[in-house]
Order: C-alpha cells, then structure tokens, then sequence
C-alpha cells in the first residue's frame, strides 16, 4: 500500500521532470541502522532531510577525514561538527561543514593579434563550492510518524582572470590581464517525512531542492558553472529481516538509488555494526559508481565509526572546463570528480541523564488487594504490565511497586530478560507489611510501578488506583479461606487445647486408631454448643471471620464456621479441606472434609455406610478416610456427618461433581 | 436459643435436602426372594426389603446367599442376584466424556505431597485395643457383593456405571483389588468401552498381584494387543 503510493508519487515526479539529477541522498555516515531505534544520528542532512533522531539530549558529532587526491597524497580536514539537541518531541540539529567542499581550476590559452604583434596570455579560472552550515528540525507527531525540515547554506566563489586592453603611450591599446571574482550564497530548503509502522520496518520521503534562496544573484554569463538546483524527490526503506540486521534502499526519481546492508554484534553493553552502501548515480559511471564500507562502535555515551568511499572509476580527471559547464555539479559530495576518502566519525552524548531503555506500554491490576491473603500475592500476581525493551541490546529489567498503605517499601517482582525491542508481560507481586496490616478501613491508594534496569535510577514509572480491602474482605475464592483459618492459629490452639484437657481421660483410653476421629468429636461437639448460624453483614464483598472472632461472637456463616473449626483442628494437626460446592446461580456453599487418619480397612470402626466417607492418598500413598461435616449443622456431630456426607456423596461422587469441577475440594495448608 | 439453633438447623438441612429429593428416583419392590436388606441414605442401620416397597437412589441394597429382588421403574425392570450390594442411583446411564472425567478425578484424589498428618502431628493418643470391628463394611465379601453388582450393572447395559462402581470398590475395599478375575472382568470392560489406556494402565496395574501362569500368559497377551492397538491409534 505505502509502497504503491510512493512508486505512484515518484512516477509523478519523473513523468513532469525532462532533467536527470545526481544521487544526492549519499551519506558519509555510512547509514549504520541495525534497530528501529538509534542511541545516536547515524545519518546526516544527505540522507535525512527529515531529520529522523532517537538521539535523547545534547549530541555533538565530529568527522575527520582524509581525502585520497592523486597517488598517495591525503588532505586531511576537519569535515563536520554538528550539535543536537532533544526536547521532548521536538529535535534540533546544527552542523558547521568545513569539509563539505570542492575546488576546480582551469587555464585557458588566450591569444590577440594587433597588427603585427600577437600576444599570447594564459588565464586561469577557480571554482569552489562549499556547504557551510545547515540546520535541522524534526517533530515526532506520533510513535510511528516524524516530520522534519532542513535548511543548508552554500556558497559558490569564481575568480577569473581575462584581458583588459589599457591604452598607453602607444595608439594601440596593451592588453592586460585582470581577475574577476563573484560570490553566490544561498540556502536550500528540504522537508522530510518518516513512517514507522513497526519497529522492523521505516519509509521516509524527502524532497532535494525544495526550495532555494539566491542572496546576490547569479554568476555573470557563467550561470553554467552554478550548482545545478533540480528540484525532485527521494525515498527510502529501511527494513530489519532479523535482530541486529537492516537494509536500505533510496531511490531518487532520477532512477539514482544506493542500497545498503549493516550487520550488529552486541559486544560489552554496546554494539560492533559493520555495514557496506553501494551508489548509483546517473552522472557517474559505472553503474554502481561506488562503494562505502563501514564500520562502528556504538555504547551508551559515544559512537565511533569509520566509512571509506571508493569509486570505481578513475578520478584524476583532466578535461576542458566546457565538460564542466555542460554537466555542471549536482552535489558537492558525489560526482563524477569526487575522489576517495576516509572519515572518522565520532557521536558524544552529552547529557548525563540515564538513556531510558524500557518503557511501559500499560499497567493493568489484576486483583483488589485483600490483606488477609498476604502470602498469595508473593506467589500471584496483583499486576501485569506491558512493558517494551526500546533498547537495541537485551535487558535485564527488574520490576518494582509500591502500594500506598500496605507498604512500607518497594517491592521487588523476579528479574525479567527482555530482548531489544521485545514486549513482554511483567507480573508484579507485593508483600503486604505486617505493621500496616491492622488498617480496618477499605481504602482507595495508588500502586507505584517501576521498571529498574542498570540505570541508578528508575527508567519508567507508572501509577495506577488500587482498592484495598479490609482484613476481613475475602475474594470469595475457597481457596484463599485458608489464609484466615491460619490467620489465628494460636488462638486456635489455645482453645482446642483447652477443650482437649477436659477429656484427657476419655481420649487416654481410647484405641489409637480411633485418637484422630475422638478428637474430632469432642472438639466439634464442643465447638457447636453454643453457635448459632448467622449470615454475612454486608451483602456486597464478602466477609468472612476470623476463627476467634467466630468463637467470641458465637456465631458465622458456612465460611465463618468452617474456618474456625478447620483451624482449631489444623492447630492441633488435624488435616482438614474446604469443600466448595458451586452452583449455577453463582452461590457457592461451603463446608468441611476431614481425615480421620483410618485406612479403608478401618472405616466399621466409626461407621457402617460406605457413603460417609471418602478415600484420599496420603502423601505416603496410603489411602486414608475423610469424612464431609456440613459446618452449618449445628446439633452434634453424627447429624453434621451424616448432612455433610449426604451431601457430598450426591454432589461429589453420584453427580460427578468433583470430576465436572461443580464440587473442588481444597485441602488447608 | 436451643430452640433457634433447631429451627435454624431443621431450615439448613430442607435446603441442603431439597434439591437433592428433586432428583431422587423412585424404585418399586416387584418380588423379593431370601434375605434382601436397604442402607438407606446415611443411616448406620439395614433395615429388611420388603415386595411393594418404594425404594429411593440414595439407598443401597444388598442381596445374601440364595436371595435376589427385582425392581422396577418406569416401566423397566431390574434384578439384582444373590450375593450382591448396589447403589440404585448408580442404575442409570453415564456418557463417556462423563466416565472419562470421573476416572481423571480419581487418579487425583491424592492430598498434597507437602502434606502428611503424620508430618504434623507426632503427638499419638489412646491405647492399643483390640477393637471389634464391624462384620459388614470391611469385609472383603461386602466388597465382592459391591463388585457382583457392578457386574450386573454391566450386563444390564450400563457398563460406565459399572466401571465407576468397581473403582469406587476398590478404593474402600482395597482387599478386593487381589481379586484377579474381577479386576480383569473389568478392564476388559474399559477396553469395550474404547478406553484402550484406562484399559491399559489398568492391565498393568493388575500384573503387579499374585497370578497364576495362565492369568500371567492371558494379560501379558492382553497387554501386548492393547498396547499395539494404542500405538497404531497414534
């Protein structure tokens, strides 16, 4: 689709433009990409009008090159310096290029003839042109969408000498050589756009010569040795096949294009990108007028890179200046008289502040927080967020929250690797402190994420409203009972210790395999003298007791009394399980199975009917008796078994409830 | 307060009973010969069956030695022979996707390996006695009667119901599991069923009791053929 627009865009251009024009997007930043996103601008004004930047702050830029002129000799020059700067969504670039310049000179052979005298003058024509400074902006509308503008200054100097006939004492008049100098400056307007619609893959869409402004004219009847100003388009794709690759493709509508290909290697929290571009350019020949081999280092704080061009064709070129005039110089940089070089390029980042290298994308809390079911959330996860590696290297990320009210400090969630450019879910878990834990109120507070990586400081934080209940809420979830029948176990112990000592004579004579159920017995008959059942105060969250609170308040609901009673006989080691029984109208119904310790062979010992009990495994793989109490029969209890197991036979084993998941049975833990 | 603890119980246990008692099916004692006797719900006590009784899922009936009663309702018939225990709701059809389900439930009917009583509660009380214990509920007759009736669920065409008998037997008379014959009876009857690995694992299962040469031959026979049929099936 996009790629169709563009080709449609570019035919355009070439069907209503009769002039050919030189590859103008060639870059002696060597196009060193390997990710969606770059620590550093690692292409220049050439390539990007538009100014495309990752860069966070300040940058400054420097290339020092060599230019290989005939044989061996090097002219060395500082080529470019450049400074940027990044706010917020806005960037601004300005570069001073020295290096950016090319020289011609001629000699032409003039000769006069006045009577029988003829005199014969060489007179010599300059050339230079040079970039001087350029400047750039860029605006990243969107995530995926940046535009840009670019502003570059050029001035163009020529100085020729020609024959001036000064009368002298004779009536011929002498000729005399003078030179002619002009100066032409103008600046050249160039807009740019970018488009990222995934992080592998780039367009951009610039336009060469948009717009330039003469400030003294042209030069005087030698308009031919003028850059030459075609305006016209280029675009380009930048594309990632796999992590640590890119290859590029700018087409000009000239048919010009260079392509290019960098390979990344991760290397000590930085990255080695080797890459090569090859040119064409219709003014040149061959057709692949040339290559550019490079090289970089890149780490957090600087980049190094080295690019060579080599053309394929010989430069040491001597022809008539009329070639020149006829084919005029398109670009200073590239053309056909442009001659081998060497540049070393060196990014500093000049901000201190940490380069973020994650982010969140969202934060979406999973669960209320319920105090009573601390454990659970050191093991289950309150929160999950979203988050993005915006980094070209793998990071180690370690999440971290903090919730308002329940704790005291940050929490610290496992240690996630996430690859450059991935997006993986971070589960965040809490551990809920015990001095903030008597808070009664249900409160609204803020959970603080934070994404930790090697950075001092945090990379992102984001903060989300929490509920958290009190420590009598419950989720509703069976499972979690258990967090408030061992919320009291001391009391619990106290109690069925207690109770015990009243029957140690009873329970010193009984036959010990019997000791479990005796136990249960006289501690459930003893638990239920003086209940009463009593359903939940508030209908909207559920609530569930604390076994002492069950106890001192005489009374609860099937939850209330099943925790109290599964703690006082986990406390005296008594196994118990929680039985849920679910319904279709969502009201769930709990209560109790408990192991009486006896084997299948033992079961006449407390009962005749096979259907009051149920065989589990222990975990030494023997089969032990359960049996089901209905917590909410409060007579004695043989009438509690006898409900419960009633119960519990019909729904669990006839119905198939435990192997349809209508009945869960939830062992105390 | 007594009285309200009452009333409040006597409310619980109507809602605990009432949807159950919607689904209970109703039996017809047509003729009773010997000595044929009912567990009724969670009662402790057998009480004596006698011709034109009704009769409700939730009880158990047992046959002695020379006995047998046959029952109907809604217009079928059922005879239980002699020497036999059964669930009357256990009289009914179960699809397979349900005996599936219910065979997985049973292989997790383990606690949690973290867990032992033993490993929370050294603390031993009572003595050492010689309990008697009572002749009916542990005895390996009861499980075999229990057994005997899954078999004429079986034949009488409900064979998952048959299965899920048998395991349930195992389970609480686990003295019945060196019963080789029974036990292959019904893993052949797995097999039928199309449950070639419960089948299997069940073969496998009964190799590990005592068996004759020809009991050895037969399973390792039948272990083979299934084990081939399992494998084709992949």
């Amino acid at each position: 689709m996009y790629l169709r627009i563009i080709k449609t865009i570019l035919l355009f251009v070439m069907f209503t433009q009769t002039n050919l024009y030189a590859q103008q997007s060639f870059d002696l930043y060597g196009n060193l990409r390997t990710s969606g996103r770059q620590t550093f601008r690692l292409n220049s004004l050439e390539s990007n009008p538009g100014n495309l930047s990752d860069a966070k702050s300040w940058e400054l830029s420097f290339i020092y090159g060599g230019i290989f002129a005939s044989g061996s000799q090097l002219a060395n020059d500082i080529f470019l310096v450049s400074l940027s700067k990044r706010i917020s969504d806005h960037y601004l670039y300005f570069r001073f290029t020295p290096g950016i310049k090319q020289e011609f000179s001629a000699n032409t052979q003039k000769t006069i003839s006045s009577g029988d005298s003829t005199i014969t003058e060489i007179l010599s024509t300059f050339i230079s042109y040079q970039e001087k400074i350029g400047l750039g902006y860029s605006l990243q509308i969107t995530n995926k969408f940046s535009t840009g503008l670019s502003l570059r200054y050029f001035k163009q100097i020529l100085r020729k000498d020609d024959l001036e006939f000064v009368y002298g004492e004779n009536i011929f008049a002498e000729p005399k050589t003078i030179a002619i100098s002009e100066k032409i400056n103008f600046w050249r307007g160039d807009l740019g756009i970018n488009y990222s619609p995934l992080e592998t893959l780039s367009f951009n869409l610039n336009t060469i010569n948009l717009f330039c402004l003469n400030e003294n004219g042209n030069f005087n009847d030698n308009e031919g040795l003028e850059l030459r100003k075609q305006k016209h388009l280029s675009a380009g794709v930048n594309f990632m096949p796999r992590y640590n690759m890119n290859i590029y493709l700018n087409y000009e509508s000239n048919n010009s294009a260079s392509a290019g290909l960098n390979y990344g290697i991760n290397l000590r929290g930085g990255k080695i990108i080797a890459g090569v571009s090859a040119y064409r350019d219709v003014y040149q020949n061959p057709f692949i007028s040339g290559i550019s081999p490079s090289i970089s280092y890149s780490s957090q704080l600087f980049n190094v890179s080295i690019v060579g061009v080599k053309y394929f064709s010989d430069r040491n070129i001597v022809e008539p200046i009329s070639n020149l005039i006829k084919t005029g110089i398109h670009n200073i940089l590239n053309n056909k008289y442009s001659k081998d070089k060497l540049l070393l390029n060196i990014n500093i980042a000049l901000s201190f502040t940490p380069e973020k290298l994650v982010e969140f994308k969202d934060v979406k809390i999973l669960s209320e927080i319920y105090p009573t079911l601390d454990e659970l959330y050191t093991t289950t996860a309150f929160a999950t967020a979203k988050v993005i590696n915006i980094s070209d290297q793998t990071v180690n990320v370690k999440p971290a929250s903090f919730i308002e009210g329940i704790n005291t400090e940050q929490i610290f969630s496992p240690i996630i690797n996430i690859a450059a450019g991935d997006t993986v879910d971070v589960p965040f878990y809490t551990i809920i402190s015990d001095q903030l834990k008597p808070n009664k109120k249900r409160t609204i507070s803020q959970a603080n994420f934070y994404l930790i990586t090697v950075n001092s400081d945090y990379d992102d934080q984001i903060s989300k409203p929490i509920l958290i209940n009190d420590m009598n809420s419950w989720d509703g979830k069976v499972s979690n009972l258990r967090y408030f029948s061992k919320y009291d176990y001391s009391y619990s112990t106290k109690f069925a210790k207690n109770i015990l000592k009243e029957y140690k004579a009873e329970l010193d004579n009984i036959a010990e395999e019997l000791a479990v159920f005796s136990k249960i017995k006289i501690l459930f008959n003893t638990f239920v003298q003086h209940m009463i059942y009593v359903s939940d105060p508030r209908s909207s969250v559920e609530f569930v007791q604390f076994p002492q609170e069950t106890i001192d308040r005489k009374g609860g609901d099937c939850d209330d009394l099943s925790v109290a009673f599964s703690s006082i006989l986990e406390s005296v080691g008594v196994q118990t399980a929680f039985v849920d029984y679910k319904s279709e109208d969502g009201i769930s119904h709990v209560n109790l199975l408990i192991n009486t310790g006896l084997s299948p062979d033992a079961a006449s010992l407390i009962t005749n009917n096979d259907k009051k009990y149920y065989v589990r495994k222990n975990s030494r793989d023997k089969d032990e008796l359960w049996i089901p109490i209905e917590m909410t029969s409060l007579a004695d209890l043989e009438t509690a078994w006898n409900v419960g197991a009633d119960k519990f036979y019909k729904e669990a084993v006839e119905n198939l409830g435990l192997a349809k998941g209508n009945v869960q049975v939830i062992d105390n833990y | 307060m007594k009285k309200i603890n009452l009333i409040v119980t006597a409310i619980i246990l109507i809602f605990l009973y009432m949807p159950s008692s919607a689904q209970t099916q109703e039996f017809i004692v047509e003729k009773v010969t010997g000595k044929v006797s009912i567990l009724r719900g969670t009662d402790e006590n057998y009480q004596e069956v006698k011709s034109g009784q009704i009769l409700n899922g939730t009880d158990l009936l047992v046959t002695d030695e020379n006995s047998f009663i046959q029952l109907s309702r809604n217009g079928g018939r059922f005879l239980l022979k002699a020497n036999s225990a059964l669930g009357l709701n256990f009289i009914k059809a179960i699809s397979i996707n349900d005996l599936l389900l219910a065979l997985t439930a049973e292989e997790v009917r383990s606690i949690p390996k973290n867990n032992s009583a033993t490993a929370k509660n050294t603390a031993v009380y009572g003595k050492k006695i010689g309990l008697e214990k009572n002749n009916k509920v542990n005895d390996l007759n009861f499980g075999l009667k229990k057994l005997n009736g899954a078999r004429q669920l079986a034949e009488s065409g409900y064979k998952e119901s048959a299965v899920l008998v048998a395991k349930e037997t195992y389970r609480k008379y686990p003295s019945t599991k060196s019963r080789v014959d029974e036990r292959i009876y019904f893993a052949d009857l797995l097999l039928r069923l199309g449950l070639k690995n419960e089948a299997l694992s069940e073969y496998s299962d009964i190799k590990s009791q005592q068996l004759t040469i020809d009991q050895k031959n037969s399973l390792n026979k039948k272990i083979e053929e299934v084990s081939l049929a399992v494998t084709s099936d992949k």
